[in-house]
């Protein structure tokens, strides 16, 4: 499980274009768009939103449950991480 | 700029976009090959860098990185401007692999675009495309190896078409801050022989799709953003540390670029007649040229 704050990584360039975030690698691994609930959370990853509070912010904006929010943020996050586009800061438990 | 002389004897001048490259060679059959190959972009414009081909029969140890395959290396001298390539070549003398000049080409555009004030809003950056010259305007066909560029060229051969390049070109915003790219013929040297030095507006851009049909269709900003920005040359330079500011230039540019420019997506066969049509179609035009 991940908790604590995670940030998006410096291998990557990120761009806002038209109504979607692209996400570039460095490394010339695919370009990854994101998706609207998937670019909530992007640009929360600035090293110092935690996973609990990006969840609660996700569940008040498209008016979910906190379990779904909680859910769907760790899941998103770790598809992140998998990618390489993010890092955990801090707590592996 | 550098116009210092050379202790080398041989050499030729060639136009990159806005550079003006000296090229220094110690063998005089190498150097003559690259002019008749360039024959169209021999210019007398004052030098703004120079690059100097050390030939040799093997590779010299240790001269520099380029993230150099076997039988290359360079390394950049900023005191002079001159990027020194070694380069082994065949006992005979002559042969010459043609991609080390493609890379050192763009290597020394890229270099003396960093040190070359530049007048223009914003630097250029090369493109790997294929670029037709069409009533006045460039259309580019953009993909990678192996997408079609060269076939495009091939197709469109016998028509009204001018190919400017099927390999690579350079792109630039119009100096007076206009929304418009400007494209630029190159000497980088693809499949197809023939090369202009010439510069037109972009019309737009076509991303090749191979498929059964011809068909062109439009596409949104973010997958015109998302297959276009892999085609921009990475604009490197020999000794270059910082990738993120070279990535964030490339992302910047696509972003201006397909916000202003339509692109489409070109699903193309080997149907030189049927392209012609659906490009005619387009821009519109009569098709005259098809059967000539």
């Amino acid at each position: 499980m991940i908790t604590g704050s995670i940030s998006r990584s410096d291998n990557v360039v990120w761009r806002r274009v038209d109504n979607d975030i692209v996400v570039i690698p460095q490394n010339g691994q695919q370009i990854i768009v994101l998706n609207k609930t998937a670019a909530v959370i992007w640009e929360m990853l600035d090293g110092e939103c935690e996973i609990e509070y990006i969840s609660t912010c996700l569940s008040e904006r498209f008016d979910v449950s906190k379990e779904k929010a909680r859910f769907d943020t760790a899941s998103i996050i770790e598809t992140f991480i998998r990618n390489g586009i993010a890092i955990q800061s801090e707590n592996i438990l | 700029m550098n116009n210092e002389p050379h202790n080398l004897t041989f050499s030729t001048r060639v136009q990159i976009g806005e550079v003006s490259c000296e090229i220094v060679c110690n063998n005089p059959d190498t150097l003559d090959n690259i002019k008749s190959l360039c024959s169209e972009f021999i210019t007398n414009s004052p030098v703004d860098f120079t690059l100097v081909l050390n030939m040799h029969d093997a590779i010299t140890p240790d001269q520099g990185d380029t993230g150099s395959s076997s039988g290359f290396a360079a390394e950049y001298l900023p005191e002079t401007d001159t990027i020194n390539a070694y380069i082994e070549y065949e006992p005979d003398g002559q042969h010459f692999d043609l991609t080390l000049l493609n890379r050192l080409f763009y290597y020394v555009y890229y270099s003396a675009l960093k040190i070359k004030q530049y007048s223009g809003k914003e630097k250029p950056l090369m493109i790997h495309a294929c670029g037709i010259l069409l009533n006045g305007k460039a259309i580019l066909f953009a993909g990678p190896g192996g997408s079609g560029k060269s076939t495009v060229a091939r197709l469109l051969d016998e028509t009204d078409a001018k190919i400017i390049n099927d390999e690579m070109l350079i792109i630039s915003r119009h100096k007076q801050g206009a929304n418009t790219f400007i494209i630029h013929g190159t000497p980088i040297i693809g499949d197809y022989t023939g090369r202009l030095n010439v510069a037109a507006p972009l019309d737009c851009v076509m991303i090749l799709k191979k498929s059964p049909g011809t068909t062109i269709h439009a596409i949104n900003q973010t997958e015109a953003y998302t297959q276009f920005i892999r085609q921009v040359v990475t604009p490197s330079y020999i000794g270059q540390t910082d990738n993120k500011a070279v990535l964030s230039t490339m992302a910047d540019f696509t972003g201006e670029l397909t916000s202003m420019v339509p692109f489409y997506v070109l699903e193309f066969n080997l149907d030189g007649k049927a392209l012609w049509h659906e490009l005619c179609r387009l821009e519109g035009l009569t098709e005259e040229g098809t059967d000539r």
